[in-house]
């Protein structure tokens, strides 16, 4: 062969200033969840003060008074303890909830890319009535059927998230299912299933992940909301959103009350996206070369 | 003064510099051809021409049109220049074209941007454009949107777009790499003529020497950013200055280099029981419902195909987009079942769609795109091992794999790096390995080096035929361009609309055709001595 040609001309071009800010990105949004889950560790061992301890005599204390860095509430209870505790509900909740919806979602949206016809059309309209249910709803009524608390509002959250993501992989994969690797594979005679595992799971997972992470942050938020409404979280159980509502009464004279919860979940919810779009580039083998 | 004049180029990204010095003029209605294959610059160069660079790209140098300085332009002042004095037609112009805009009002809207014509006035010009260029029922035409028109029909509204202004210079990037022989022919004639009758100057871009040949009458040759060759088109390839253009030269196929065909030996008629028949196959796919109480409507893929394909050969299967060579590639090796007739290969019924095991060890397919057939995410390594993991064969994988490495000419060092790392024609090579891995009889090439600059392209060529040899194997070898398939195979069936039209030894067939298909084939087929563009295939 005359015109062998040199080896590796094909270097992809060096996303550099761009780069740097993803990097950043990711690394805040890593410590920000860390942070969160450190928290929400710690708070089982320890808080500064019982969170659930009601005391007559140090309602409503400013930040730092008598030893409480955030205050306390109208109850006496001490703020910062209650979001400490609070960091738990929170994180349960998005587990709890992206794990239903991608367990059902990914292999319901895989069905239906992998078989087309009918067997699609059929998946793809029960989604579509799902998601014709406000989350908000779908709660209410589970709640009603079963009983009020953290965990039936959220299998309500992770049902109504199921047709998110299974649109999601099913619109991914259809496009993958068409690329010639996967003609390939059947040439060398491998059945779907193992294809949608192997070639079309790793090509979407980027956009899984970061669809992972926004549902992790709204079910934080959906929680917030129905605790917010009463139907979450039961008292005594710490949560961010019923923290809200409580202060909802006091929020002209001690805005403090509404303000760190609030803050709490703002701050969550972003670390969660700014992870979700670290993962998604460190995930791609495209731009190993520019992180090296 | 030239009316382009373009000195000292050089584009850089970052310390590396893309296209390094480079110097050029273009006069007055002159035509220059720039030559070049993928990443050699010449694209970037049009693009510093038109002010177009990306941000992270930078541009030295000067270019000037009629004495005016473009380099440095503030955007506004280039923003009068773009479509007015330079105007530029890309390459595919399905997503050269918006979408969501009837094409009248786009080729209209050059004109009233630059000529500040009211709706109604650019609207009857863009028409009388849309008629220039060939476009039958232009008023019609106008009202349409692009996903409606034919790929030959939007490279003609892109034209007449680029030539709405009257612009002094157009700038053609790969116009008709996308498009069909027969269609490119057409294309190339309506460009040729208009920029003639304007007495425009153009600068055509391609990797397709004989392209370049019958449309311009300079030519610069581009390599790795640099000016490698330049002078009168026929003395550039006649002479062939450089060693690297005298490379380009030789990589031209015979029959892409004169009209006068030339004769091929015919080989041995075949003989013994086939490795594949192809029996009266038809394969149908229904479209969408338009009216629920229509009949959903069909097209005809194939048609009533029949072919014996017997062992050691290298069997042709030619026609333009569209024709049904993919469709039939496709239930050759499984991908899909025909809606009746039958398949068998090596005694295997294909057709039955189902067992299809044992054909897994006959039967393998090459693509034609060699970033879509390779699984980005898996390693080189994995990605030839992976039949051998399917198909349950037992052996030392890494030796099996780095054997095949060997046999496609790429260093066993390669496993642990990912396509992305390789240029075109070393994942092709990737993919010829895999394919090769389970050990079969049937290889089934799919235009395999369209997608490959065209040395890379001869140089692949050579490979599978090498490979044949080597392994014993018979290639069903599919493609668009007639001049391939004339090099490197025995026997050729030609396909129009599903049905084969001709059929027989390529020599034969492509030296003298007896079908009129065909022969519109041969003859839209650009040679390096520029005869083709007659006024018979010009001819719509």
């Amino acid at each position: 062969m005359s015109m062998q040609e040199p080896l590796l001309i094909h270097e992809p071009p060096k996303p550099e200033q761009r780069g740097r800010w993803r990097r950043l990105n990711f690394v805040v949004g890593l410590s920000i969840v860390l942070g969160v889950v450190a928290t929400a560790l710690v708070s089982f061992l320890w808080t500064p003060f019982d969170p659930e301890l009601v005391a007559a005599d140090k309602r409503l204390l400013g930040m730092g008074e008598r030893g409480h860095p955030l205050g306390t509430d109208q109850f006496g209870r001490d703020l910062l303890s209650q979001i400490m505790v609070g960091s738990q509900t929170a994180l349960f909740v998005g587990i709890l909830a992206v794990t239903i919806s991608i367990l059902i979602g990914i292999p319901l949206g895989g069905l239906a890319a992998a078989r087309r016809g009918w067997v699609e059309d059929v998946v793809m309209r029960f989604s579509d009535v799902i998601y014709a249910f406000p989350p908000v709803l779908l709660a209410i009524l589970l709640v009603a059927a079963v009983s009020p608390g953290t965990a039936s509002a959220m299998v309500a959250i992770g049902i109504a998230y199921i047709p998110i993501v299974a649109r999601v992989t099913r619109g991914a994969s259809l496009s993958i299912f068409e690329r010639d690797f996967v003609a390939a594979a059947r040439t060398y005679g491998r059945g779907k299933t193992f294809i949608f595992i192997r070639h079309v799971l790793p090509n979407i997972a980027s956009v899984l992940i970061v669809q992972m992470t926004i549902l992790f942050s709204l079910a934080i938020l959906a929680e917030a909301a129905l605790s917010f409404l009463g139907i979450g979280t039961q008292p005594p159980t710490p949560s961010w959103g019923r923290s809200l509502r409580d202060a909802q009464t006091f929020v002209q004279i001690t805005p403090r009350l509404a303000i760190w919860p609030g803050f709490a979940i703002a701050l969550t919810v972003l670390g969660f996206n700014l992870l979700g779009d670290g993962v998604r580039d460190a995930l791609d083998p495209r731009l190993e070369s520019s992180r090296s | 003064m030239s009316l382009l004049d373009v000195q000292n180029l050089t584009v850089s990204h970052g310390g590396l510099a893309l296209v390094n010095d480079i110097s050029f003029t273009v006069e007055r209605g002159q035509r220059l051809g720039i030559i070049g294959e993928s990443g050699s610059g010449k694209t970037l160069t049009a693009l510093a021409i038109l002010g177009l660079l990306a941000d992270n790209l930078s541009a030295r140098g000067s270019i000037t049109l009629d004495g005016r300085p473009l380099l440095g332009l503030d955007e506004e002042s280039m923003c009068a220049v773009r479509g007015d004095n330079i105007s530029m037609i890309f390459q595919e112009p399905m997503t050269a074209l918006n979408p969501v805009m009837r094409i009248g009002r786009q080729v209209a809207e050059p004109l009233r941007l630059h000529r500040d014509l009211d709706t109604d006035a650019a609207m009857s010009l863009a028409v009388e454009l849309l008629d220039s260029v060939g476009i039958e029922h232009p008023e019609r035409r106008a009202r349409s949107y692009p996903h409606e028109l034919s790929g030959g029909q939007r490279q003609r509204a892109m034209i007449a777009m680029a030539l709405a202004c009257g612009p002094d210079l157009v700038i053609a990037d790969e116009p008709t790499t996308a498009l069909d022989v027969t269609v490119q022919a057409q294309v190339l004639s309506v460009l040729r003529d208009q920029v003639l009758a304007h007495h425009t100057a153009l600068i055509l871009i391609t990797h397709d020497l004989p392209v370049v040949a019958s449309m311009t009458d300079k030519v610069i040759v581009l390599r790795d950013g640099e000016i490698v060759d330049r002078g009168p088109t026929g003395t550039v390839f006649d002479g062939a200055s450089s060693t690297y253009t005298a490379e380009l030269v030789a990589a031209v196929p015979p029959m892409s280099r004169s009209s006068i065909a030339e004769a091929k030996p015919e080989g041995d008629a075949p003989a013994g029981t086939p490795l594949v028949e192809v029996r009266d196959v038809h394969r149908q796919y229904k479209l969408r419902r338009t009216s629920l109480f229509e009949t959903r409507p069909v097209i005809k893929a194939l048609d009533g195909v029949s072919v014996d394909i017997y062992p050691g050969e290298t069997f042709g299967i030619v026609g333009e987009s569209g024709s049904g060579k993919s469709t039939l590639a496709r239930l050759i090796v499984g991908l899909d079942r025909p809606t009746s007739g039958e398949v068998h290969v090596d005694g295997i019924d294909v057709s039955a769609g189902h067992s299809l095991r044992p054909l897994r060890d006959v039967a393998q397919m090459v693509f034609q795109d060699p970033m879509g057939s390779l699984d980005p995410r898996m390693r080189v390594g994995e990605v030839i091992a992976e039949p051998l993991r399917s198909l349950g064969i037992a052996g030392d994988h890494p030796a099996r794999v780095a054997g095949l490495l060997e046999a496609v000419s790429l260093p066993t060092d390669v496993v642990d790096r990912y396509p992305h790392e390789f240029s075109g024609g070393q994942r092709q090579r990737i993919a010829i390995a895999r394919a090769l891995a389970p050990g079969p009889r049937l290889l089934v090439a799919d235009e395999p080096v369209s997608a490959l600059d065209m040395s890379v392209q001869t140089v692949t060529l050579e490979l599978l035929r090498e490979l044949k040899e080597q392994f014993d194997l018979t290639m069903i070898f599919i493609s668009h361009d007639l001049s391939v398939v004339h090099e490197i195979c025995e026997r050729v069936i030609v396909l129009e609309h599903g049905r084969i039209v001709e059929r027989g030894a390529v020599g034969t067939v492509f030296g003298s055709p007896k079908e009129p298909y065909t022969r519109t084939l041969v003859e839209a087929i650009p040679r390096l001595d520029g005869s083709f563009l007659t006024p018979s295939s010009a001819a719509r």
